[in-house]
């Protein structure tokens, strides 16, 4: 899978890409990874970029050892000068803005973060929920073992539900605007899968499957409408 | 009459018919009708034996839950007496009014619901509909709580098709609450849906050949009317 991606590639990016994994650092990209100059990235980090989607990193952006980016549905951005601590978990489309500052352990599922903002270590950000709702329209083709790994997301984060409503050690007045920040993709995504929810969707939805055996395929873009 | 009774209400006119579908296809019930209370609340009456009644009732709370409705009520009784059949409208009398106002001219055709909370949405995915299939907007129907819906017949690939785009269009305007398709009701559940009048074709009284009584005319001989040139002698002339 990785080699086609590869093939897939323009050769400017993908000689970038493998120059950095070559070279100095650890860490494993795959898809559409840009990487500006001066970024330093740790060892055992994993930059994914599903088919059609995007990760760019800024110029001194700074990822700690064994952070997962993992963009899909869009494209997942990290500004210049943002720090990432230790095992911090990115999925989703987004963007990190500038000097922000994300603590160990962070999980942001789908959601952007202000400029300068700070999010406690083993905090969750965004909705539990959205990649299952992706899920049920089959708008991404993950591939098995992928889908199997995202069944078992929902139910990790649950626990970090419950740090994350704990009261933080940085300042309030700071915390609420990333979380507004937070809140407005994953309200996005769910009003693209509120259609989902419509009583008799599900049934139209194997109506049209038996009819046109083949308009998923047509159609797969706009269920993201 | 001493037939069962059997009532299941919804909170959308799509679900309470697409219940009313599956209860006449799962047992030998009659469709009397559907009582819309305002607020949203669909009722769906039926009637026949007790099993059929007990069957058709289980399918459609099944039907319903799929649906994913939250606030389902339902009913069997099975002997109501005559008083509670002269007052409440549950008896079969109401079917035979629904049958009596002609026929329309969209049936044997798979039925399309699309229902919306506030009007424009209706209306902008009623035109999406129709713009997009071949389909015929049969009518539309209130039932309180600002949900409306429209019917739409055509053909089942014509209508699932214009249904996936009016939802769509229904969505980007306002809210979308439900959405149903029918490929073939059957002929109680047609005489229960409404349908606009300018589709129920009326029955045309056929010219019937009275005799009447012809005058007979008189036939003139032709020498009657023949006219005969006189000439009258000046006197004095020899």
């Amino acid at each position: 899978m990785r080699s086609t991606l590869a093939s897939t590639l323009p050769t400017s990016l993908r000689s970038q890409a493998w120059l950095a994994q070559s070279g100095k650092a650890h860490y494993v990209v795959s898809g559409e990874v840009d990487i500006e100059e001066e970024a330093s990235i740790g060892p055992g980090v994993l930059l994914r970029a599903n088919p059609g989607c995007r990760i760019h990193i800024g110029r001194g952006v700074c990822i700690g050892a064994g952070s997962i980016l993992h963009a899909c549905g869009g494209s997942l951005v990290v500004e210049a000068g943002a720090t990432l601590g230790r095992g911090v978990l990115v999925i989703g489309q987004g963007t990190i803005s500038e000097n922000a500052c994300i603590g160990s352990e962070a999980t942001l599922l789908n959601c952007s973060i202000l400029r300068q903002a700070v999010i406690p270590p083993g905090s969750l950000l965004g909705d539990p929920t959205w990649r299952s709702e992706e899920e049920a329209t089959g708008v991404t083709q993950t591939e098995p073992e992928e889908a199997e790994r995202v069944q078992e997301l929902p139910a990790a984060p649950a626990q970090g539900v419950s740090e994350a409503k704990t009261p933080p050690p940085s300042p309030k007045a700071e915390v609420t605007p990333q979380e507004q920040a937070a809140a407005e993709p994953a309200q996005e995504q769910r009003g693209a899968g509120r259609l989902n929810g419509i009583p008799g969707r599900a049934e139209l939805e194997r109506l049209l499957g038996k009819i046109y055996p083949h308009r998923q395929v047509l159609s797969s873009r706009d269920g993201r409408f | 009459m001493s037939t069962s009774l059997g009532l299941i209400q919804t909170r959308s006119f799509p679900v309470i018919v697409r219940v009313a579908d599956a209860m006449t296809k799962s047992a030998g019930v009659t469709l009397i009708g559907f009582e819309k209370i305002s607020g949203g609340y669909c009722t769906a009456i039926v009637r026949g034996n007790i099993a059929d009644v007990r069957i058709a009732i289980e399918e459609g709370i099944e039907v319903a839950r799929q649906f994913n409705q939250e606030e389902i009520s339902s009913l069997v009784i099975p002997r109501p007496l005559p008083n509670l059949e002269v007052v409440l409208p549950i008896s079969s009398k109401l079917s035979q009014l629904a049958q009596s106002r002609g026929y329309s001219r969209l049936s044997n055709l798979a039925v399309g619901l699309l229902e919306t909370r506030g009007f424009p949405a209706m209306v902008g995915a009623a035109d999406t509909m129709l713009k997009t299939a071949d389909v015929q907007l049969a009518a539309y129907e209130t039932i309180g709580d600002g949900l409306c819906t429209v019917i739409i017949r055509g053909t089942v690939s014509n209508v699932a098709i214009a249904i996936d785009a009016g939802m769509y269009e229904a969505e980007r305007i306002g809210e979308l609450n439900a959405v149903a398709v029918i490929p073939r009701p059957l002929d109680e559940l047609e005489q229960a849906l409404p349908v606009a009048s300018c589709f129920v074709a009326q029955p045309v009284t056929l010219p019937v050949a009275i005799p009447q009584a012809q005058k007979e005319e008189v036939q003139r001989s032709e020498r009657a009317g023949e006219r005969i040139p006189v000439y009258l002698e000046p006197p004095g002339t020899p």
